[in-house]
């Protein structure tokens, strides 16, 4: 048991993730925890069954632990809930039908719960969050500059900071740094100091539900510090039956 | 068959001297030194119904017999009960008064006073001079006091209004001692004299208090000139937490202390 | 060229008036004023009117939203419910006292200006809420100058002043999809950050009211510190009706009621 699982971006997409959970059923006993950085609802129909999937975990299966992410504060706007009155962003990026998706596919309920979910998590020397601690919509990238990224690791004393908000699977880490610093006050002229950089990183988690057919995970060892990423192919076009014809019988899809 | 029984008489010890000198301490550390084997009692009159000395007393000596304003009949019938008695004596109340109150007992007069006061009063009244700390007492002072038991001061404030008060933001104050019932439910104990240097505040041997407005005395007496008598009131009262800000922090700590035991 | 960088005014005229002095005789050619012009001190339309008058581009502080928008201070700026209390006295009494015309110019002004490689902020590019304290990890520092994508950063918000310069910083990443990784190296040349102070609300333990001369021509900065009859600030601030603390606070160089106090935790109100 040593490795922890962490998931973004399933927008409902309940494929995805059953896909994701028999992979990780398939890691046997080394994961020892389930993170799912938010985007876990979506405008996408089949959305309450996802949340029902996930907030009934299956015998042997880990209980994930759940913090908000971009679709999350859209819904709770949407519904009257959240820190400003309308979603301009939702509009602009994906339009008016997309809201009336994302409406008819998240239950009033379902809002109320996701009204109490943490921002993020913080774990050893680790931050778990979708965007990052400015904010859900704060999108890290492996364009993002690096010293915005040594920012975002800043803020929080984090030296990993996972997110979910691109989708992307990345790894970006900052590895040696240094710079010189000379303070003047009132009363007193410092000499300069010079201070460097702790080796940290930031890690795009990827996304389960954004693309139909292909999901992306992380597994993390905070023991060797070691950072995986997953591809899985799922669906009903990419079935064994397919490729397995003399097997036919051994696989359900 | 003659039976001759000793009947003990009580140690009686009053203890007088300058504001800040440091009566109190010098009981505590007498009282330290014999309360396993001795029967004590204290009295301190003249406080009213801010009893910081004697609420300090009873937090290190719990179970001590202590009496304050209006239990002197009390107090002078469990006299012949006690091995020791130690009687504090304010520096606000005459020294002349002493005998009165002791009429036909034998006692000992001590006087705490600061190393450079010389041919006071107080040497005098006492057979026995204890040096106590270097205050500098001036005429022309007085004294302000208020209860708060009840409430719960907010910690940061009290150190905040604690500062001012020691730096004259209220009128010159040689003087000021207090106890107060804080956000975590504990009871702090703050002491401050001109001159002497400056103690944290020390958390009384008191159980926290979790369970809404503390049943037990808290409250500030201050010493000075020019006390801003009414701003020292306004300002002790905005540093009282509402029945909301008492109930979410003893909820807090009690959640805190439950998840401390599990671990 | 010399310019003059003032902050948090604070109503506090007799402070302003000794500034504008100063300033004269140091021959500044131009005048900047990162904000804070009301609230705990006894003059707010006074200083208003001084600066309007002088035409002193001003960006606007967290207590000049306060007035325009209603009080948002974050709870972090309030280290004591008394302080908390005595923060919302200081807030109403403003309100009352501030005319509209001068309200309507605190609800104008900007959030930053700029002036060729030089930007200024009330507290930081991210928020007004923001103290960039002197502590602040520099990498951070830094972060806070690029942002506004100039040579030296000037801000106030904290009342204690300070320049701080940043040098020679540098990152190696790396940076992987899966791929091969990519190298990357990050370089910022010298940077600065320069913090004004207060004219009105001093808290550097002095009454003195403070702010800085920048000289662009030898990028020299010079903290300033000017003594000035500060009790008349007090008589006022009696006068008025203010919370007389507020008179023996200043006679300290305490702050009146907010304070920065962890230079790792992050406001973003």
């Amino acid at each position: 048991m040593n490795k922890w699982a962490i998931l973004s971006g399933i927008e409902g997409n309940l494929a995805a993730y059953e896909a994701v959970m028999a992979d990780i059923k398939r890691q046997g006993n080394s994961v020892e925890a389930l993170y799912i950085l938010g985007d876990l609802v979506g405008p996408r129909p089949e959305t309450e069954k996802l949340v029902e999937r996930v907030l009934n975990p299956r015998q042997g299966e880990l209980e994930p632990l759940i913090c908000k992410g971009w679709w999350e504060e859209q819904s709770l706007i949407l519904h009257g809930l959240g820190p400003t009155g309308d979603a301009p962003e939702l509009m602009a990026k994906y339009g008016g039908d997309t809201v009336k998706l994302l409406w008819d596919s998240v239950s009033r309920q379902t809002v109320q719960w996701l009204r109490n979910l943490d921002f993020g998590f913080f774990e050893l020397d680790c931050l778990l969050i979708h965007g990052s601690t400015v904010g859900v919509d704060d999108e890290l990238t492996p364009e993002t500059p690096p010293i915005q990224m040594l920012d975002r690791l800043s803020r929080m004393q984090a030296n990993n900071l996972f997110c979910g908000r691109s989708g992307l699977t990345f790894q970006y880490q900052l590895q040696t740094g240094s710079i010189t610093s000379a303070l003047t006050t009132l009363d007193n002229q410092a000499s300069p100091q010079t201070v460097t950089v702790i080796p940290r990183q930031v890690i795009g988690v990827g996304n389960v539900g954004r693309t139909p057919g292909q999901a992306t995970y992380t597994l993390y060892n905070p023991g060797t510090n070691q950072v995986e990423f997953k591809t899985l192919n799922y669906g009903i076009s990419k079935g064994f039956q397919s490729q397995h014809k003399g097997t036919k019988l051994k696989f359900r899809v | 068959m003659i039976i001759i029984t000793f009947m003990s008489v009580p140690n009686i010890i009053v203890v007088a001297g300058s504001s800040g000198a440091g009566k109190t301490t010098w009981v505590c550390q007498q009282m330290r030194d014999i309360a396993d084997v001795e029967k004590i009692i204290y009295y301190s009159p003249g406080t009213g119904a801010v009893t910081v000395d004697q609420t300090r007393i009873a937090s290190k000596f719990p179970g001590m017999q202590i009496f304050g304003d209006g239990q002197q009949v009390e107090f002078l019938n469990q006299i012949p009960k006690a091995d020791a008695v130690y009687i504090e004596w304010g520096f606000y109340l005459e020294l002349g008064s002493v005998a009165q109150l002791l009429e036909n007992l034998t006692y000992r007069t001590i006087a705490v006073l600061p190393p450079d006061l010389k041919d006071s009063e107080y040497h005098a009244w006492a057979k026995e001079i204890v040096r106590g700390a270097p205050t500098q007492s001036s005429t022309g002072e007085t004294l302000w006091r208020a209860a708060s038991n009840g409430q719960v001061i907010d910690e940061n404030s009290l150190e905040e209004f604690w500062y001012e008060i020691t730096h004259d933001a209220y009128g010159i104050v040689t003087r000021a001692k207090g106890i107060f019932d804080v956000n975590d439910g504990r009871s702090l104990y703050c002491d401050f004299v001109a001159g002497v240097p400056q103690t944290d505040f020390l958390e009384l041997d008191l159980p926290r208090y979790l369970e809404g407005r503390p049943q037990r005395f808290s409250g500030l007496e201050v010493v000075g000139e020019n006390l801003d008598k009414a701003t020292l009131r306004q300002t002790l009262s905005d540093c009282c937490l509402s029945d909301a800000a008492i109930l979410q922090y003893q909820q807090q700590v009690k959640e805190i202390l439950l998840e401390g035991e599990k671990v | 060229m010399k310019i003059a960088v003032i902050s948090c005014i604070h109503g506090n005229y007799e402070a302003l008036d000794a500034v504008l002095l100063d300033i004269d005789q140091h021959s500044c050619e131009k005048i900047f004023c990162v904000g804070d012009l009301v609230g705990y001190g006894p003059h707010p339309n006074a200083v208003v009117a001084q600066i309007r008058s002088l035409d002193i581009p001003t960006c606007v502080g967290c207590w000049d939203e306060d007035i325009v928008e209603g009080l948002n201070a974050c709870d972090c700026s309030y280290p004591s419910l008394l302080a908390e209390k005595r923060g919302i006295q200081a807030h109403e009494w403003t309100n009352k006292e501030i005319n509209p015309e001068n309200r309507e110019f605190l609800a104008n002004l900007p959030h930053s200006l700029k002036e060729g490689n030089l930007a200024f902020v009330h507290g930081s590019p991210h928020s007004n809420h923001e103290y960039l304290l002197p502590q602040l990890d520099a990498f951070v520092a830094l972060e806070r100058v690029i942002s506004t994508d100039s040579d030296v950063l000037f801000c106030g918000h904290t009342h204690v002043p300070y320049a701080r310069t940043l040098d020679a910083g540098q990152l190696q990443i790396s940076v992987g999809r899966g791929e091969k990784a990519q190298e990357i190296t990050f370089t910022s040349p010298l940077k600065r950050i320069v913090n004004v102070g207060s004219v009105g609300e001093p808290r550097h333990g002095r009454p003195n009211a403070t702010y800085v001369i920048y000289d662009t021509d030898t990028q020299e900065v010079k903290l300033r510190e000017i003594p000035y009859d500060y009790q008349k600030t007090c008589a006022a601030i009696i006068e008025k009706g203010l919370p007389a603390i507020f008179a023996w606070r200043l006679a300290h160089g305490l702050e009146y009621a907010e304070r920065a106090d962890d230079p790792t935790h992050v406001c973003t109100r």
